[in-house]
């Protein structure tokens, strides 16, 4: 979403990046270390936001640290965080079968220090959110900055437009920081090429 | 470490700390769902530790739609002042190679929070039982020497039995190797026990040999053994013990089932 909807304009600066090393990246011949760094992009117009496009694997252990590292590189005061997030509708725990209709659909967490309506519903009982989402939320939480993070959960396995367009809604909310671009195709085909060669199995 | 939760963080020297080993069944840490829960506690801080595999949701011990929403994450210490007890939950697994830092962060917080006693309710596989583990109940205590002073009394009238002592290489009748604590799928139970007698804490350890399934009932078990000790349901408004059961146990086992199955 954020490769295709925010980034796609020509407006964002790339200004760091964040590297971490664990058994999941290694570095096949001919593809850049760069794969395993998740990029943070400044807005030109804007400069107080900041994207931070993570598409490298971090591991369990790994996960606290960098949270305390790229926290620890941000101005505390004022700062406000959206984290957008996804996975397989079959994690999602409900007492009434979801038909598959509903998918993909977003639920949604905040920390104590956010404020102002929510954009979509709460992730309810029993269900709990893990992993990167869920270090940088218990961050926020404890230091008290103003954090939502945004889950989608979708009944395809790879990336796809009508999954993608889920988030929509919550940039929508964060306009005057974001201007949405409009969706540039060429990067959306790039992603669901890149997992189509593993599927031929159901051609 | 910990993180305190409030404006103006309340003191807890002198408290009575409750809080579970990550062990077999989790049995410990449902127990701890249910005395919060019923116990309507407040929380008061986080254990903030890179020790921890991190998770977040919203609330777990939530009554109605006002409080759904509050984020709570892996590693939380509640209070109720008026009972002077303080508990801590644990949700998540430790990280591997991470046990003994969090254990000694543990002890350390325990120390300088300066809790009058500390509990450790755990489990261990019952699989692994010897021959005199297998029979009566299946409950088991652990007392370090400066909590044993004041209790003697009341263990002799609750009628527990110590964990015993177990040989290292059982079957071996070499007389020369000295029985000693064997506590399998205790988790840190063994090194939170050793490191507080080394360290002079008051503290207990108070298991129930159970293996993994359903385990609500060995938690039900392990929660009313404790209750008769510490007496946390006497209160009058209280029926004896009638543990509520906190709204995140729903769909323990899964989603509902799809009609289209049938």
């Amino acid at each position: 979403f954020v490769s295709v909807y925010v980034l796609g304009s020509a407006g964002w600066d790339a200004v760091g990046h964040a590297s971490v090393w664990n058994e999941r990246n290694r570095v096949v011949a001919g593809q850049s270390s760069e794969d395993s760094t998740c990029v943070f992009y400044r807005n030109k117009d804007s400069q107080s936001v900041l994207v931070c496009q993570v598409t490298c694997y971090i591991a369990e252990d790994q996960l606290f640290h960098w949270t305390e590292k790229v926290f620890g590189c941000l101005q505390q005061r004022g700062l406000n965080v959206t984290v957008l997030s996804d996975s397989s509708v079959a994690e999602y725990k409900t007492a009434d079968y979801f038909s598959s209709s509903s998918a993909p659909f977003l639920r949604s967490l905040r920390t104590g220090a956010s404020i102002g309506p929510p954009l979509c519903q709460t992730l309810e009982q029993p269900n709990i959110m893990t992993g990167l989402p869920a270090a940088v939320l218990s961050h926020c939480q404890v230091h008290h900055i103003p954090t939502i993070s945004y889950h989608c959960y979708s009944d395809v396995i790879g990336p796809n437009s009508i999954t993608v367009e889920t988030y929509k809604p919550v940039l929508a909310g964060l306009a005057k920081s974001i201007q949405l671009a409009s969706p540039n195709p060429d990067v959306l085909r790039k992603f669901v090429k890149a997992t189509d060669i593993q599927s031929n199995l159901y051609i | 470490m910990f993180i305190s939760a409030e404006t103006s963080p309340h003191s807890l020297t002198g408290f009575t700390l409750v809080m579970p080993a990550v062990a077999v069944g989790n049995v410990g840490q449902l127990a701890v769902d249910l005395i919060v829960s019923t116990l309507n506690m407040t929380r008061v801080g986080y254990i903030h530790t890179d020790c921890l595999i991190p998770m977040a949701g919203n609330n777990p011990y939530a009554t109605g739609s006002k409080d759904t929403e509050e984020l709570h994450t892996a590693a939380e210490v509640y209070m109720a002042a008026d009972m002077k007890l303080a508990v801590l939950q644990i949700r998540t697994p430790i990280i591997q190679r991470k046990s003994k830092t969090f254990r000694q962060l543990i002890v350390s917080w325990i120390k300088s929070s300066g809790f009058s006693r500390t509990v450790v309710l755990s489990s261990s596989h019952a699989y692994q039982r010897d021959d005199r583990q297998l029979q009566g109940t299946t409950l088991r205590y652990l007392m370090t020497p400066p909590l044993l002073k004041g209790c003697e009394d009341v263990l002799k009238e609750l009628g527990w039995r110590e964990m015993e002592r177990v040989s290292a290489f059982p079957g071996l009748t070499d007389g020369s190797a000295e029985p000693r604590l064997y506590i399998p799928g205790g988790g840190i139970t063994k090194g939170l026990y050793t490191a507080s007698c080394a360290e002079d804490l008051p503290l207990a350890v108070l298991l129930l040999f159970c293996s993994e399934g359903d385990n609500i009932p060995d938690a039900f078990t392990l929660v009313n053994h404790l209750n008769d000790w510490l007496h946390l349901l006497d209160k009058p408004n209280n029926e004896p013990n009638k543990w509520k059961i906190p709204t995140s146990w729903t769909l323990l086992f899964g989603s509902g089932i799809p009609p289209a199955l049938f």
